[in-house]
């Protein structure tokens, strides 16, 4: 026992020694006066390798301030190291988050506007699509950065079988949903949460989903629910449960489309069954529009932070809009372009046309929204998804539910 | 019996002290002190979480929570949890031990077997047992439809998803208890043993008026232990649905609530309050359980 | 005759029970071995028909995973160690010395126990950020070095010997400290090294916290390094069940390796004092 001890106490202070001298030795990062610019972000994979080539490339692209990123795990964990760090005063210069976020960390008082350190015309470049977002009260919060949409994927074979056309309108979906059913097929395939699907609907009807003034129990948002309700009650539609993602039933083959996000585009070419043939299209529309719901993260600049630090992340935000990077960005990860200019180049638009697959995105997003930035946004959509939830595993009805939500969103709207 | 059973004076006190310290300064400075900061938030009705600004107090999260159906539902669901689980985790795991513990031949190799669902991260178990419950080609249909049991969709059910996390409950918490009973059945002394078995004693005797008594100290803390990790159950919920407490809330567990409460809605006040609530009834529950065994023990003639 | 076949029973059940704990891990180095183009779903195959090695590979070079070995390593032994340390000098007082309020300091000890982890983290790291640890190792191991679980088990544990053992050893002329390192420590050696083994296990496992309180990659430990694989849209499974084996796989070894000391019955204490 006492050797075994005497081991494991050895063993502790050999670590120790190790690990402190480990660090001792780790270069220090003061290189001369350069301002270091911390950017929490909640990237993995693919485009966590994307975006530390473009944030080397913005270090070597001039010698005044330093960008540190540094992953801190998924979406879900940045924002609970930012609520940590908030709290704490230990924030970093700049990270990303959702715009909806950002009525509470105004409220919070703990970030800081970009327009005074970004120029009026870097801003003017953003394309008009994602502009609504970027501003709360009147001044800008937050820049886009990992943006995507809703488009539609299509079995293509399938399609063949059944003699089906791609949908344009979401009655084309339900009809192409009834003829699939009799031959023992599923016509939709939904994500775990039904939220963008209702909220581009109801868009379309002319009554947001979100508002300041919920009208929940509207004919319009009534009508957009039944849509989805219909389907899954007729059982031509299925939502992915704890799979997550409605793709892995619709790569199961037996499925004709998919209502997901443009951001799925790659990790879904990396794992197609062989033999299954799919593609892309824009969103089917409803009562005669075409209204996707834009989805994704952006980039949020803290008070925190010193005027340098500041400066400096307002450099890096206009290296990030460039061009050249945003294209190489959008190319890399399957994101959209955050500007009119890259999105209107020959450059992107031969892109396209070497991947059409990714077409379905970009030419959705001019009609494309997204939701206002609302005090008490983030309880607002917990219930849409807890009333979407019970309809899915049919223990309410549209009717019933959306009272109740409306009740909900009413009080959320109004917590101050 | 030298000082065990002394009175305590000032100098035995600070000895004890002087023993407890380290211990003592840890827990405080990082369990009561958050502890007591979330009864304080608990109260706070109107209160920004950043700058810390407190403008009125009062019971309003606490009837906040009063009104919340999801509350119920989560307090329904965790009591389920621990009312089914616990005794399941326990009697399997004392089962298995006392097992494990006879067959000493081809014990060492099974221990490790059963350890291994404690070892693995609580995320991997999540998707494991995910594949496992699946619908179509899920082993546990599979093995079920060997007994024309119709195929069951767990974890999109709302009528099953709360039994499929049972069960990963249980089978996680199996190894933690099996460890700790064979080394409670380790601890007594086989002599004991030996001389019930020259008075003529057959195993179920033996097993109740020997072995039992014995192992009541560690089953208290067992018990008492599971009881509590069933009672904060969230990672498997976490792990099972992919971020979310299940079809139509089946899964939510009081864990979750808060969880969902804080970091998901922010609501950090009422977060806190459940927290409290969640803090105040399994400390109730949880003393009538040692109350309970402690009682038992003295019938038993244990210390 | 009947007692070998109770033998067989048992042992049959035994083996039924083991194979139901073996099936997810079968599935999860099946899954490790399977090419990552057919798994965006939970992949199903038993039988997969070529085993990809080479995903082993792919794990240890996607993140720096030396490094955050290093930093499970340190950060695992100095918290049990440490935690051992706390503990027994606390269950000793518990269960060996006389103090006033013991009864209620224990009860309080068990009512903290019930405290919910998630409501402590924010806190926490408050309080760690006054302290100016945020982003160090002290972070990562201070909050972490007393645990309410060892204290109670030890106490339970330190109970177990006769009071008899306790004279003698001060008829020997031994003090408390004494007593308590040399007799009843090893005394109750089974149940000390269960309890650090479950200590291991979750410091080993330590996934939010660590996340939480470090910012850069130097500091993190292994299970951090497991949400490399999961992205925005799913997770690329056999690299992520790759390098879940290769996160549980040190655990298993060690518990192998102490499985002699848990095993063990109580071997004649020392005599000696």
């Amino acid at each position: 026992m006492k050797r075994f001890f005497r081991l494991c106490l050895s063993l502790g202070a050999l670590l120790l020694i190790g690990t402190l001298s480990a660090c001792a030795s780790q270069p220090s990062s003061t290189a001369h006066q350069r301002t270091t610019v911390t950017f929490w972000h909640g990237t993995s994979g693919a485009s966590q390798q994307t975006l530390n080539q473009m944030i080397k490339d913005f270090n070597n692209s001039q010698s005044t301030y330093k960008v540190v990123g540094s992953s801190q795990g998924d979406f879900a964990n940045v924002q609970q190291k930012i609520t940590a760090a908030a709290k704490s005063h230990t924030l970093p210069t700049m990270a990303q988050t959702t715009y909806t976020n950002v009525p509470n960390y105004v409220r919070g008082g703990f970030v800081t506007p970009i327009d005074p350190y970004l120029s009026k015309q870097t801003l003017g470049k953003i394309d008009p699509s994602f502009q609504s977002a970027t501003r709360y009260q009147g001044k800008t919060y937050a820049l886009p950065f990992s943006k995507s949409i809703r488009v539609l994927y299509y079995n293509r074979d399938l399609l063949k079988k059944t003699n089906t056309k791609v949908p344009q309108t979401w009655s084309d979906v339900a009809k192409a949903g009834n003829r699939a059913k009799a031959q023992g097929l599923t016509g939709m395939a939904f994500d775990q949460s039904l939220s963008s699907e209702l909220d581009s609907l109801a868009q379309a009807t002319g009554t947001p989903l979100y508002q300041h003034h919920p009208k929940l129990t509207s004919p319009e948002i009534t009508g957009a629910t039944h849509v989805l309700y219909d389907m899954l009650q007729a059982k031509t539609a299925t939502t992915a449960g704890t799979d997550g993602f409605g793709n892995v039933t619709f790569f199961k083959g037996k499925t004709l489309f998919y209502s997901g996000s443009s951001a799925a585009l790659s990790i879904m070419q990396a794992s197609t069954p062989k033999g299954l043939h799919w593609g892309t299209a824009p969103q089917p529309s409803y009562q005669g529009k075409h209204r996707p719901a834009i989805a994704g993260n952006d980039l949020v600049l803290f008070r925190s932070a010193s005027k340098a630090q500041r400066k400096g992340a307002a450099a890096f935000m206009q290296f990030l809009l460039a061009k050249k990077q945003t294209l190489k960005w959008a190319k890399a990860t399957g994101y959209l372009p955050l500007t009119t200019t890259a999105l209107k180049s020959q450059n992107y638009q031969e892109y396209l046309k070497q991947h059409p697959l990714a077409k379905a995105a970009a030419q959705s997003l001019p009609d494309g929204f997204l939701d206002p930035t609302l005090v008490g946004y983030t309880q607002y959509q917990a219930d849409v998804n807890q009333m979407l939830d019970q309809l899915s595993s049919g223990q309410t009805t549209p009717e019933k539910g959306l009272a109740k939500l409306q009740q909900q969103a009413k009080t959320d709207v109004s917590n101050q | 019996m030298l000082m065990l059973n002394a009175k305590p004076t000032v100098k035995s006190t600070l000895k004890a002290l002087l023993y407890l310290a380290p211990f003592l300064i840890i827990t405080g400075t990082f369990t009561v002190w958050p502890l007591i900061h979330a009864f304080l938030m608990s109260t706070y009705t109107h209160y920004n979480y950043y700058t810390n600004k407190v403008s009125a107090l009062g019971w309003g999260n606490f009837s906040t929570l009063w009104h919340d159906p999801n509350f119920h539902l989560a307090c329904h669901n965790t009591f389920l949890l621990v009312v089914i689980v616990m005794p399941a985790t326990v009697a399997l795991s004392l089962l298995i031990a006392l097992g494990l513990n006879r067959s000493r031949r081809v014990a060492g190799f099974f221990r490790a077997i059963y350890f291994l669902p404690f070892v693995t991260s609580t995320v991997a178990v999540g998707l494991v047992w995910n594949w496992l419950f699946r619908l179509d080609g899920g082993l546990v249909n599979h093995f079920l439809g060997l007994f024309g049991v119709k195929a069951i969709d767990w974890l999109n059910d709302p009528h099953y998803a709360l039994a499929a996390l049972m069960v990963v409950c249980v089978w996680q918490g199996l190894g933690v208890n099996i460890i700790l009973f064979l080394a409670g059945l380790n601890n007594i002394n086989q002599r004991y043993e030996v001389i019930a078995t020259i008075d003529g004693a057959n195993p179920w005797q033996r097993f109740t008026n020997v072995t039992w008594p014995l192992l009541m100290p560690i089953t208290v803390l067992i018990v008492v232990n599971t009881s509590i990790t069933n009672f904060k159950v969230f990672d498997q919920v976490y792990a099972l649905f992919q971020g979310s407490a299940g079809p139509d809330n089946a899964d939510l567990t009081l864990m979750y609530y808060l969880y969902q409460k804080f970091y998901m809605e922010n609501q950090f006040t009422v977060a806190a309050a459940s927290g409290v609530v969640l803090f105040l009834v399994v400390g109730v529950l949880t003393m009538l359980t040692v109350a309970y065994y402690q009682h038992r023990q003295h019938q038993l003639g244990g210390d | 005759m009947r007692h070998h076949l109770v033998t067989v029973i048992r042992n049959g059940l035994l083996t039924l029970g083991a194979i139901l704990m073996l099936v997810p891990f079968g599935w999860m180095l099946i899954t490790s071995l399977q090419p990552a183009a057919t798994t965006l779903s939970v992949p199903t195959t038993w039988l997969p028909r070529t085993l990809q090695w080479v995903n082993y590979l792919h794990v240890w070079q996607a993140a720096p995973f030396a490094r955050y070995c290093l930093n499970s390593l340190l950060v695992t032994a100095v918290t049990t160690l440490g935690q051992l340390v706390t503990s027994i000098l606390a269950a000793f007082a518990f269960t060996h010395l006389q103090f006033y309020g013991r009864r209620a300091l224990f009860g309080l000890l068990i009512a903290l126990m019930l405290v919910p982890g998630e409501l402590l983290l924010i806190p926490n790291f408050v309080t760690l950020a006054q302290f100016h640890w945020i982003n160090t190792y002290a972070a990562l191991i201070v909050p972490w070095l007393a645990s309410i679980f060892m204290v109670i088990a030890l106490r339970q544990a330190f109970q177990s010997p006769p009071a008899t053992l306790y004279i003698a050893a001060h008829l020997d002329g031994a003090n408390d400290w004494q007593y308590l390192w040399h007799v009843l420590v090893p005394t109750t050696r089974p149940i000390i090294t269960a309890v650090a083994l479950l200590q291991v296990i979750a410091s080993w496992n330590a996934f939010m916290w660590p996340l939480i309180v470090t910012n850069s990659q130097r500091l993190r430990p292994l299970p951090v390094g497991l949400i490399t694989f999961t992205t925005e849209q799913g997770a690329n499974y056999p690299l992520l069940m790759a390098a879940t084996v290769c996160v549980i796989l040190p655990l298993l070894l060690l518990y192998l390796g102490l499985q002699k000391y848990l095993v063990m019955g109580i071997t004649t204490p020392h005599s000696k004092g």
